[in-house]
């Protein structure tokens, strides 16, 4: 079963129905044992840095994505919520993210002819070879819809990236956390691809039973 | 051999002996009497000559400054034929010297035998105005009586100046009165509390106990003051009359700032206050200036009360003449019911007694009767007595009660807060709503859907908004196609700004198909915009690119490639197999 965290974010239908087409049981919800007690868990989201880090204190489950974190659960962030995962963003500054992993989050620069936000399909590279994009070859088009894009401070958990005016951190991996900055969900073939990649991943805490 | 000095000081003790009935002939034979010029100078010469290290300018100062005695020796010698001038002049000198016994029975000698004015011999000098000077006390008092207005500001800031370092609030009072004597201006409210505190300031000068207070006064002052020519009579009585006026208004100013209710005990608070001393009078000072504050602010207006002692006395005032009219009305009606209870008791007690010893007692005397009588009335009017006393008192405590809160008024103000809350929360809940939604209505009819788009995403709508946001979307979403198509060439991607023109395309019928919510004629202007690029770039009709979009994944890449590469384009047969 993966969860799907209701923090009032948009395009969480999307998610759930990519996941029933995948055959993946897949529940929307913000109850913590639900979540803890999942396969899976998947932060969807659109929308603005802080009112989305506002809605997850509220409802508590800023603890509870940390405890899922800890605890081994396959996580994976999209869009909105691979920006939450780490620490900061120009977006809405002062508030600070999730921490998960470090990097920060900055704005698309302007330049002539590139329109901002940077909506539409957008081929990937794969500078280092993540699980998710088993199967998939690079150059490879994703849908993506942001305005603001990821600067990892660890190079080495970028799994893909893109150029749009300039290099955007496209996905990134480490141990247990997966994120994408474009939607699978609306990426056709390869992004359901990288869902089914995603439902594969078993939690490590099921492996250091075994 | 007795010296100059020797002859001198047994002079000064005999004028010190009251020996004013001496006349001044007689002292001037003692004088004569005295020891010889040579001798006399010879001694204080042979003092100086003595100390060596006095020069010859100190002797002749010291000549020079005898000289004049020397005369007045020979005046009063000369003046054996005294004329009735004279006679007058010496009587004068005896006044002065009885005054100066009286007075200053301490006093230097040389100060009183001043003998420049021996020199001049002339019963024209001022002496006989001297015993005229009043005495300091009365000459303060006369001088706050008789001074004009303009003075008494002089006086305040004397005062006031004394007093910088006891209180702050004297020393700003003091502040603005050097701003006025420097025409600065100063706000009317201060302006008010200055005229209280000149006003109570006199009344503290015309304290008889206040006068060692305002020693602070320069002689200048007091010479002023005794300049003045009013006479003692006129004056005590002026005195008499200001004063009890002036009690007249500190009794008003008190009751007005402790109330009505110790009205009584001010009369006897201010008595007090003009029996003790200083300290006394200064506290009565400073109170009197804050209750002139008060007036002052009050007779200005509005900044009287703050909102909190209003609304304390609004909630509590009202309660407290209940409260006090309520406990009247139970305490007469109580002590009514109460003492008809008891009179009818009693009467039926003295008819049961008077029956008993009718019965009983048939056979006693009619005087113990009366004795029993009496006494019996006695002790019914001293409790009557008592509860008449205690009838009246009851109502004063209660009035004297502490204020307490009204429940009527309380509920009443905590209703107030509770809509002003309620207010609050409801248009903090929806007044950004609601300006969203507006400024969303103005940016549409301005042409910004993005806006649009962006103010109205993810929140519930009623339907004339949900027209706008859908209206708005599917806008978007085909100016979107065309956005692409100029990114990917900006960013030299030819491949796929062809794909978002023919995406484009496939954009404009499947949202001209379905409910365009009025936008139908901004999707033309877009769709021809589309058209035209794929026309005037690439050779490509629209019905071209419909055809196009029909073809599958595969050769719809190759005929893309073959567009912008100009390359010949053939389908391949497998692909076109897949696509059937």
């Amino acid at each position: 079963m993966t969860a799907i965290i209701d923090y009032d974010a948009g395009n969480i239908k999307s998610v759930e129905k990519a996941l029933l087409k995948l055959g993946e049981k897949a529940v929307i919800t913000r109850d913590r044992e639900v979540i803890l007690g999942a396969d899976r868990v998947i932060l969807p989201g659109v929308g603005a840095f802080g009112d989305a880090m506002h809605k997850l204190r509220a409802y508590g489950l800023e603890e509870v994505i940390c405890e899922v974190v800890h605890r081994g659960i396959p996580f994976l962030g999209i869009c909105l919520g691979l920006q939450l995962m780490f620490e900061r963003s120009e977006e809405s500054k002062g508030v600070k993210g999730l921490g998960l992993l470090k990097g920060e989050i900055v704005r698309i620069p302007d330049k002539d002819g590139i329109k901002v936000p940077h909506i539409g399909w957008n081929s990937l590279k794969f500078p280092n070879k993540g699980r998710l994009f088993q199967g998939i070859p690079e150059d490879s088009y994703v849908y993506f819809v942001h305005s603001y894009y990821l600067q990892a401070e660890d190079a080495d958990i970028v799994t893909a990236s893109t150029e749009y005016g300039t290099l955007i951190h496209a996905s990134v991996e480490k141990g247990n956390v997966f994120a994408c900055q474009f939607h699978p969900e609306k990426s056709s073939q390869v992004g359901l691809t990288i869902l089914k990649n995603f439902i594969g991943i078993e939690p490590f805490y099921k492996t250091a039973e075994e | 051999m007795a010296t100059d000095e020797e002859y001198l000081d047994s002079l000064l003790k005999s004028m010190t002996d009251n020996e004013s009935n001496r006349s001044m002939e007689e002292v001037m034979r003692d004088v004569s009497k005295a020891p010889k010029e040579d001798e006399a100078s010879f001694g204080v010469e042979d003092f100086f000559e003595s100390s060596p290290e006095l020069g010859d300018d100190i002797l002749e100062n010291i000549s020079l400054m005898e000289d004049p005695v020397i005369e007045t020796d020979s005046g009063s010698a000369d003046g054996e034929d005294a004329s009735p001038e004279q006679d007058e002049w010496k009587l004068s000198l005896d006044d002065i010297l009885a005054q100066a016994d009286a007075q200053t029975s301490e006093a230097d000698a040389d100060g009183l035998f001043d003998t420049s004015d021996w020199g001049d011999g002339e019963p024209s000098m001022d002496i006989p105005d001297i015993p005229e000077i009043p005495d300091i006390p009365e000459a303060l008092e006369e001088t706050q009586e008789a001074e004009p207005a303009d003075t008494d500001d002089m006086d305040v800031t004397d005062l006031i100046d004394s007093m910088d370092n006891t209180d702050m609030d004297l020393a700003e009072i003091n502040g603005l009165l050097k701003r006025a004597d420097s025409k600065e201006s100063a706000d009317d409210d201060m302006l008010a509390l200055l005229e209280g505190v000149d006003v109570d300031q006199m009344d503290a000068f015309s304290d008889p106990d206040a006068d060692s207070e305002f020693s602070i006064f320069s002689e200048s002052d007091l010479e002023k003051s005794a300049s003045y020519g009013s006479s003692l009579p006129e004056q005590t009585d002026k005195k008499k009359e200001k004063k009890a006026k002036k009690e007249k208004k500190k009794k008003e100013k008190k009751s007005k700032i402790f109330g009505k209710k110790k009205k009584d005990t001010d009369a006897d608070l201010v008595e007090q206050t003009e029996d003790t001393a200083q300290d006394v009078n200064l506290d009565g000072l400073l109170n009197n200036a804050e209750g002139g504050a008060e007036e002052s602010v009050n007779e200005s207006g509005d900044k009287k009360v703050g909102f909190f002692s209003r609304m304390m006395n609004y909630l509590m005032e009202e309660e407290e003449e209940e409260e006090s009219l309520d406990g009247a009305k139970e305490a007469a009606d109580g002590t009514g019911e109460e003492s008809d209870k008891k009179a009818s008791k009693k009467d039926k007690k003295k008819k049961n007694k008077k029956g008993k010893k009718g019965k009983d007692q048939e056979e006693g005397s009619d005087e113990e009767l009366d004795e029993e009588a009496e006494e019996k009335s006695k002790s019914k009017k001293k409790p009557k007595r008592e509860k008449k006393e205690k009838k009246e008192k009851q109502p004063k405590e209660k009035v004297k009660t502490e204020r307490v809160l009204s429940t009527k008024k309380l509920l009443v103000l905590i209703a107030f807060c509770a809509t002003i809350i309620a207010s609050i929360l409801v248009f903090s809940t929806f007044l950004p709503e609601y300006a969203d939604k507006k400024n969303a209505n103005d940016a549409f009819y301005e042409g910004d859907y993005e806006t649009v788009y962006k103010l109205l995403y993810n929140k519930q709508l009623n339907s004339s908004d949900a027209i706008i946001f859908n209206r708005a979307r599917i806008v978007l979403k085909l100016e979107r196609k065309l956005q692409s198509y100029e990114n990917n060439m900006t960013l030299n991607r030819p491949v796929e700004a062809v794909d978002a023109l023919m995406q484009g395309v496939k954009c404009y019928y499947e949202l001209s198909g379905a409910d365009t919510y009025g936008a139908g004629d901004e999707l033309n202007a877009l769709y021809q915009q589309i058209c035209a690029i794929l026309q005037n770039n690439y050779g490509i009709t629209p019905e071209e690119a419909v055809e196009i979009n029909a073809y599958d994944n595969v050769s719809y890449t190759m005929k893309l490639n073959s567009i912008v590469n100009g390359t010949a384009f053939s389908m391949p047969e497998d692909t076109t197999a897949e696509s059937e």
